[in-house]
């Protein structure tokens, strides 16, 4: 016999599962014992027998209540894992959720009169900050309503949070879309997959099973089609801004951009473009001598298109800021997503005998430029982030820490603790000041308290504390002093490599927990790094920087000796940019000049 | 095999295998197995394509040449990549069965360092293609980058003859051969005749051109290699002439039974139908595509639009300037 208990449970399994796998459209008559099973925790299994197939179809007839079970599914299974890191659900609306099924035994007694839209609420132990949960097929414009309403309420405080549950990944990914996401503004996402993917980990009894049944069926049954978007595409973007950064001699400078089609983009891939405005294409023209000396002069240099990292990115509604007061629960943040960016920027420098990046001097707002992207392997932050890692750190030489900076951004989006190390010539470089009558600020609120206060901007130190690393835990080396006094703690600047900074601050180790690291700069600094990762036990990765070609594999001119390789090469623009610093076999790195 | 049957203005025959269009991948420029399955918009880089020539493949695994294997140059590339692959063996295993995937004709690009080299690389690759995969192979006599003292042998007719002799022997029936040549001679005309001699089904060319370039800043050389080879815009007028050439002088070229794949610098649909202009049946883009990944796309349009403008069809085209 069963228990009361257990046919409540079958029960809502029963129902979730013909929510997921019917919809309106196929009939939950269809369920049977064959495949109800995989869907059971062992402890239920043998309980099964005392339902006859006839039986399921009976329980599932009720499609509205499938649904609302489900939705009491999807959040016993948050609480499950906002648990962990001392999260409680403290409010529910029961209307729209079926009280007295398993694991939400919190929701009963609660208050039944509020037909909110938001379905539930949770808050960090004594936080404010609350997570409202919401399911993509209810009305989308209620959503869109009351995702709203949460974002007026709270200006941006970033204490409350609009959480959109879909069904799948791709439904996710469609409704994340840059372009749509002005209805869904500041919102978050997160796909029922990922969540009992994740939930598996705290429970596994209850979700392994969900989350196969789920790969093999939803996520393969044809569905509308979408664009793959880690696909690489080749596109034109839009040049929004050019900022000098640093004195007038600084060849550094900064390039902000609108492209939708990286949305997709994982910080550490990288992007080609070119360095001008395409010229308009033609075979042989006649011979005039005007036309031909002017060719001569004006012949471009460059041909290829050349790689850049991605510096930063900005979604529609987020302010650039809003990492420092953003607190997510970190076991939920792995699996929340953002509305999708559609606006980047690549730092780069002016090399003195550089024909591509003299040539992007020129670039101007509103020019067109071709590029192709995103380019390399994507770096299973996710992964990493689920080791319960301690810190990370982050060392760069001069533009080798743009790109860190948006690995930064989204470290610190699961609430990773990170440590910075900036290695640069000059401080001078890197300071910069906006002015609203050249620049388009709406984006960056330090930028326009800056500007108001008539304060310089550092980039790298300023873009850090923007995605809330704290100051002292930024470190400065520099080749030249200057000053530096009030940018970081003086105990964490020094004049000398970046290596020695490096070195200097690793005092406390062995550490409780896994450290993890990622630098970026010029292979003789990498290897220095990784001399001092390798005696204190830290996992280093390496974004190696070769000469490209095609950027996307075809042409082998960008490989790189490793011990992972075919042939013992591998090319930075597929397996890379991004290698386990192990792999690297440094001492056949060739310093040729670049 | 080709499973697109397409009738249109833009198809083409090479011997009994008809492509849909005239666009060829050049050997070396589009990757190693399926790397443009990657690209958001293969499938319409498939589509405008006839054919698939692969990397240089050679009988055993090669490393390749050392670090900077490639420099821009002023509408050019110089690159010394030193036919780095896997070996015949990995290519049949794990390469072939990935490119079947393009539903295209494939042809290998395939090197050696001897002549009787030649033959035992085709003779494993007939052995092992065991589905058939294979539609043509291309005998490349020319790679500037690997051949003992700096000369490629591709330059000497007799040579290129007893190459192109033990790569086609092997051959199944159905499959077709192309010999690369190289531009690296005084007169292209010499050796393909002995490649036709030799007996192969058409001609591919132009390879890359000998050059060099010095880094002035540093006072050394750019390439670890020193030399490489020249491809790009830069090399094209040396292409289409080269092309011409052999069209002029060599009956089996002008009567269509030695067709010619014309390779070199071709960037817009006007290149494409400079080189068909010139004796070409069909033409391969390289370097351009390493620019401009929609470059496949853009020609076929621009060439399909120029037959339908002018109602003609590209086997109409090949050679025309000849008539002249
Ligand atoms: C994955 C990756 C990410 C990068 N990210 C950044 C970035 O965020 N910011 C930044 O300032 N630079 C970055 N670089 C380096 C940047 O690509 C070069 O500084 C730039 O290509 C120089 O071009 P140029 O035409 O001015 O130099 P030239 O010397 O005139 O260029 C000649 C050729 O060499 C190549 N080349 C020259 N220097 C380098 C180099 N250091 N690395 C790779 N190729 C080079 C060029 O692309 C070009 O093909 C990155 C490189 C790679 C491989
Ligand atoms: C990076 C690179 C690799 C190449 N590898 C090969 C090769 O393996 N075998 C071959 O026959 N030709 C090779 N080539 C030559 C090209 O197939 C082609 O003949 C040449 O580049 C001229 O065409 P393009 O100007 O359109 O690039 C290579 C060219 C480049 C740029
Ligand atoms: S740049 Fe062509 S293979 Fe990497």
């Amino acid at each position: 016999m069963i228990s009361p208990t257990q046919t409540a449970e079958l029960d809502c399994y029963l129902r979730v599962m013909a929510h997921v796998f019917g919809g309106d459209t196929t009939h939950p008559e269809s369920i049977t014992w064959d495949t109800v099973p995989d869907i059971m925790p062992a402890r239920l299994r043998d309980a099964c027998g005392d339902f006859a197939d006839g039986d399921i179809g009976d329980v599932c007839a009720d499609s509205d209540r499938n649904r609302r079970t489900y939705y009491s599914f999807c959040l016993a299974l948050i609480e499950q894992i906002l648990k962990q890191d001392g999260w409680r659900l403290s409010r529910i609306d029961n209307t729209r959720i079926e009280p007295g099924t398993f694991g939400l035994s919190s929701a009963k007694g609660m208050d039944r009169s509020q037909p909110d839209t938001a379905v539930a609420v949770f808050g960090p132990p004594g936080g404010r900050q609350r997570l409202f949960f919401f399911f993509s097929d209810q009305d989308p414009t209620i959503l869109a309503d009351a995702a709203i309403k949460i974002n007026e309420n709270d200006n941006d405080r970033f204490e409350d949070l609009a959480v959109m549950i879909t069904l799948s990944t791709r439904d996710m990914q469609a409704r994340r879309e840059a372009s749509r996401s002005t209805a869904w503004k500041r919102g978050l996402f997160m796909a029922f997959d990922q969540l009992c993917e994740r939930s598996a980990e705290t429970y596994p009894d209850l979700c392994l099973p969900i989350e196969n049944m789920f790969r093999d069926s939803v996520l393969s049954k044809p569905a509308p089609v979408e664009p793959a978007r880690d696909k690489i595409a080749s596109f034109r973007a839009r040049i929004l801004d050019h900022i000098v950064v640093g004195d007038k001699d600084s060849p550094y400078r900064k390039l902000r951009f609108e492209a939708p089609e990286l949305a997709g983009i994982v910080p550490l891939q990288f992007i080609m473009s070119a360095t001008r405005p395409r010229a308009s294409a033609g075979g042989v023209r006649e011979f005039s001598w005007q036309a031909f000396k002017t060719s001569f002069r004006d012949a471009p240099a460059t041909y290829l298109k050349r790689p850049f990292g991605i510096h930063r990115a900005f979604h529609k509604g987020f302010p650039a800021d809003y990492l420092t007061r953003l607190r997510l629960p970190r076991h939920v943040a792995t699996i929340l997503h953002p509305v999708r960016p559609d606006t980047f920027e690549v730092f780069f420098k002016v090399l003195p005998t550089g024909k591509g990046t003299r040539e992007m001097q020129d670039l101007k707002k509103d020019m067109m430029i071709d590029m192709i992207g995103p380019l390399g392997q994507p770096f299973k932050l996710a992964k990493l982030i689920d080791q319960d890692i301690g810190e990370v750190h982050v060392i760069g030489g001069g533009v080798g820490m743009a790109p860190l900076v948006y690995l930064v951004q989204a470290l610190r989006f699961c609430s990773v603790p990170v440590k910075a190390f900036i290695g640069i010539e000059s401080l001078d470089h890197l300071r910069y000041r906006l002015r609203h009558e050249q620049h388009d600020l709406e984006d960056e609120p330090l930028a326009r308290i800056h500007a108001a206060e008539g304060k310089d901007i550092h980039i790298y130190v300023d873009d850090l504390l923007q995605t809330g690393v704290e100051r002292n835990n930024i470190y400065v080396s520099y080749d030249k002093t200057g000053d530096i006094r009030d940018i970081v703690p003086p105990a964490n600047h020094m004049q000398g490599p970046i290596s020695d900074l490096y070195r200097r601050s690793l005092t406390r180790h062995p550490f409780d927990k896994p450290v993890v690291a990622f630098t970026c700069g010029p292979p003789p600094m990498m290897q220095a790094i990784h001399e001092i990762t390798r005696h204190v036990g830290i996992r280093l990765y390496v974004l190696m920087e070769k000469r490209m070609a095609c950027g996307i594999g075809v042409c082998l001119s960008c490989v790189c000796r490793t011990t992972s390789g075919r042939s013992g090469y591998s090319r930075v623009c597929k397996e890379g940019p991004v290698f386990d610093a192990n792999e690297i076999i440094w001492h056949e790195q060739e310093n040729s000049p670049l | 095999m080709n499973k697109k049957t397409v009738r249109s203005e833009l198809a083409v025959k090479l011997k009994q295998v008809s492509l849909a269009t005239p666009l060829l991948t050049a050997s070396g420029t589009s990757g190693t197995s399926d790397e443009i399955n990657d690209l958001e918009n293969s499938p319409q880089i498939i589509d405008a394509l006839g054919a698939f020539v692969t990397k240089g493949v050679t009988l055993e695994a090669r490393s390749g040449n050392r670090e900077m294997r490639v420099v821009e140059t002023r509408t050019g590339l110089l690159n010394s990549i030193g036919l780095q692959n896997s070996g015949a063996a990995v290519f049949v295993r794990e390469e072939l069965p990935r490119l079947a995937n393009y539903n295209l004709p494939i042809i290998v690009n395939i090197s050696a360092g001897q002549v009787d080299e030649f033959g035992r690389l085709s003779e494993f690759l007939m052995e092992h293609d065991h589905d058939e995969a294979i539609a043509g192979i291309e005998i490349n006599v020319s790679c500037p980058n690997i051949c003992a003292g700096g000369v490629a042998f591709g330059v000497d007719p007799r040579t290129v003859e007893k190459a192109v002799r033990a790569a086609c022997q092997p051959l199944r029936r159905d499959v077709f051969s192309l010999t690369k040549m190289t531009p690296n001679v005084t007169d292209i005309s010499e050796p393909a005749k002995g490649a036709i001699a030799g007996g192969t089904d058409g001609l591919s060319m132009i390879n890359t051109l000998r050059g060099m370039a010095i880094n002035v800043h540093t006072g050394s050389y750019y390439l670890g290699n020193k030399t490489g080879g020249l491809s790009g815009p830069a090399i094209k007028p040396v292409g289409i002439q080269m092309v011409h050439e052999c069209y002029r002088t060599i009956p089996e070229c002008r009567r269509g039974t030695v067709p010619i794949i014309g390779i070199g610098g071709i960037a817009t649909w006007e290149d494409a139908l400079e080189y068909i202009m010139a004796g070409a049946t069909a033409v391969g883009i390289g370097t351009a595509w390493f620019v401009n990944p929609n470059v496949f796309v853009e020609i076929k349009t621009g060439l399909e639009t120029y037959c339908r403008k002018h109602s003609t069809t590209i086997t109409q085209k090949i050679g025309s300037v000849h008539e002249i």
